[in-house]
């Protein structure tokens, strides 16, 4: 167990069903073009489970990202009835989001910093303690992904799925309760992705109590490969459209039929309700 | 014998490339390409000085030489030398700090801050467009003739300068880093010295090397007026007896600290601060063999 990164055990109540409550979230932005205003969401309602690997899964532009920075605290709906992030109102306790940790679509590191120098930035920015099990904590993740002889290169030294494997390092080494992932894998060739995908589900399952993970992408193939629960969204204003649960053991092999199945399924589904071929 | 082979092998049209190329590559010819125009250029000078033959009034590179030596020497007619060239190099370093100070601060807030920018925008302009003669003589009356008058002067001249630089940089930092440092929570502190500055060196390094090369030429003038000690005294004092020589003697001198300090100082901390900007290693390897 490790609870002691984060204040960990405290921050989650141990009867807490839901990790992240939103009911009648509601987001509009003003029109780029300046004519009027762009709803986002309108009256959007989530539940996620805790220590549940969850895909938000929709077409491009329909506001995934957006959901995530929400969740992250650093974007304000217009109105919310509900905006809860284990158990606390976002508005009331921003602080709690110091639990989350977020994994973007590119590695976005800090290009003077090395790859050790830019989760050292994550774990001082969340306030990770106590400050002396940083050491510690960075070896063990760095190993994980395979990157203990890299900590010392600068970021343009090493490959992309290197740079995102010290992302995900990043997020991961604090512990969080919570991991925002952002189309992770979309911009490395496909061969990188299937590794860090199987790199991600081993990080995920080899802890004791498993963190929550919400994960977006646009991709269905990786949605069933990884996701327990994937919700399906419109295009905006961003409604929950299906939703599928997927009980496989990982690692999931993609020629599996019944993974097969689910995939056409959602194909199918995504072709009518998001109204967008794939 | 290379120069054959290559023609017989390339297509037609990279010969000559190649062939450029390779002459730039020669040691022997890149200095001389160097030396030559000086060289030349010192030629013509003494042919037409020693036609002219009024040595007093147009000089002689040998007469030139002298004077310089006598500078180096450090004993001048009025004074130590040294002591005239570490009183300007005091006020060209004061005025440096100043500026960089001032600069670099105003200029990633207003980098950073709409507001702000809007606020020093048409100013910085304004100070910028200002000869720095008229600086002299508005701060001359102001403050008196002290060593301040220079030193304002100056900094008058270079702060906008460098503000302009900083905010261009500062304006550029990459949205998707910012977000990440926000993501993170990063605290300000971690955001001015692992984000902003970093990002913003190689815009310090670059504005800090052309304000002191602008300075280190405007300082001078600003000496003109009423000190006693300086460059510009020196300048003043020899234009005073009409010898032109000691004139062009100091400008070189100027000239060499000026290179020396570029080349010495700013050269390797621009180097230094861009370490992570090198290449890949593996491009650095391939590239190391050529």
């Amino acid at each position: 167990m490790t609870a002691v990164a984060s204040g960990g055990a405290t921050a989650r109540p141990a009867d807490l069903k839901h990790d992240i409550d939103l009911k009648n979230v509601s987001l509009v932005f003003p029109r780029p073009d300046g004519d009027g205003m762009l709803p986002v969401y309108e009256n959007f309602n989530l539940q996620v489970e805790r220590g549940s690997f969850t895909i938000l899964l929709g077409p491009s532009g329909c506001g995934k990202s957006t959901l995530l920075n929400i969740i992250d605290g650093v974007l304000r709906p217009t109105s919310a009835d509900t905006l809860k992030v284990l158990g606390k109102d976002l508005r009331e306790d921003p602080s709690v989001t110091r639990q989350c940790a977020y994994v973007f679509q590119n590695a976005r590191l800090l290009k003077w910093k090395t790859l050790r120098g830019n989760v050292e930035f994550g774990l001082r920015g969340l306030n990770v303690q106590p400050e002396a099990r940083w050491a510690e904590l960075m070896d063990k993740y760095f190993g994980v992904v395979g990157l203990s002889d890299f900590t010392h290169y600068y970021p343009h030294q090493v490959s992309g799925g290197m740079q995102q494997r010290a992302s995900i390092v990043r997020a991961w080494v604090n512990e969080p309760q919570i991991l925002l992932m952002d189309e992770p894998f979309s911009h490395l060739d496909e061969i990188t992705a299937a590794e860090l995908r199987r790199e991600l589900i081993r990080l995920w399952t080899q802890d004791e109590q498993r963190r929550t993970i919400v994960f977006v992408t646009h991709d269905i193939s990786e949605a069933v490969q990884l996701g327990e629960r994937i919700i399906m969204l419109t295009p905006r204003p961003a409604e929950i459209c299906y939703e599928q649960v997927v009980d496989l053991p990982w690692p999931r092999d993609s020629a599996d039929e019944r993974a097969f199945e689910i995939e056409k399924t959602l194909r199918k589904v995504f072709a009518e309700k998001a109204g967008v071929r794939v | 014998m290379t120069g054959a082979r290559l023609r017989t092998m390339a297509p037609v049209g990279t010969t000559r490339r190649t062939g450029a190329g390779g002459l730039d590559r020669n040691p022997v010819v890149r200095i001389l390409v160097g030396v030559v125009p000086v060289v030349a250029f010192i030629a013509i000078w003494w042919v037409v000085t020693d036609a002219l033959n009024r040595a007093r009034v147009y000089p002689t590179p040998d007469i030139i030489w002298e004077e310089i030596l006598t500078i180096l020497g450090g004993e001048g007619e009025t004074g130590s030398t040294y002591d005239h060239i570490l009183a300007t190099l005091y006020r060209l370093i004061a005025a440096f700090v100043v500026s960089f100070v001032l600069g670099t601060t105003i200029g990633i807030l207003a980098g950073r801050v709409k507001l702000v920018f809007s606020l020093v925008e048409n100013l910085v302009w304004v100070f910028m467009a200002v000869p720095s003669v008229v600086w002299v003589f508005l701060f001359a009356v102001a403050i008196g003739i002290t060593d301040v008058v220079p030193i304002a002067a100056v900094s008058a001249l270079l702060t906008p300068m460098i503000i302009v630089g900083v905010a261009e940089g500062a304006k550029s930092i990459p949205r998707d880093i910012l977000e990440m440092a926000e993501s993170y929570k990063a605290t300000t502190r971690q955001r001015v010295k692992d984000v902003y500055l970093p990002f913003l060196v190689p815009y310090l390094a670059s504005s800090a090397r052309t304000a002191f090369a602008l300075g280190i030429k405007i300082i001078v003038v600003a000496e003109v007026i009423g000190l006693e000690h300086g460059v510009g005294f020196e300048i003043k004092y020899w234009y005073g007896r009409l010898f032109m020589g000691p004139i062009v003697a100091w400008g070189i001198v100027m000239i060499v600290i000026g290179i020396v300090v570029d080349y010495g100082i700013f050269g390797p901390i621009e180097r230094r601060v861009s370490r992570w900007k090198g290449r890949p290693v593996t491009e650095a390897v391939v590239g190391g063999i050529g």
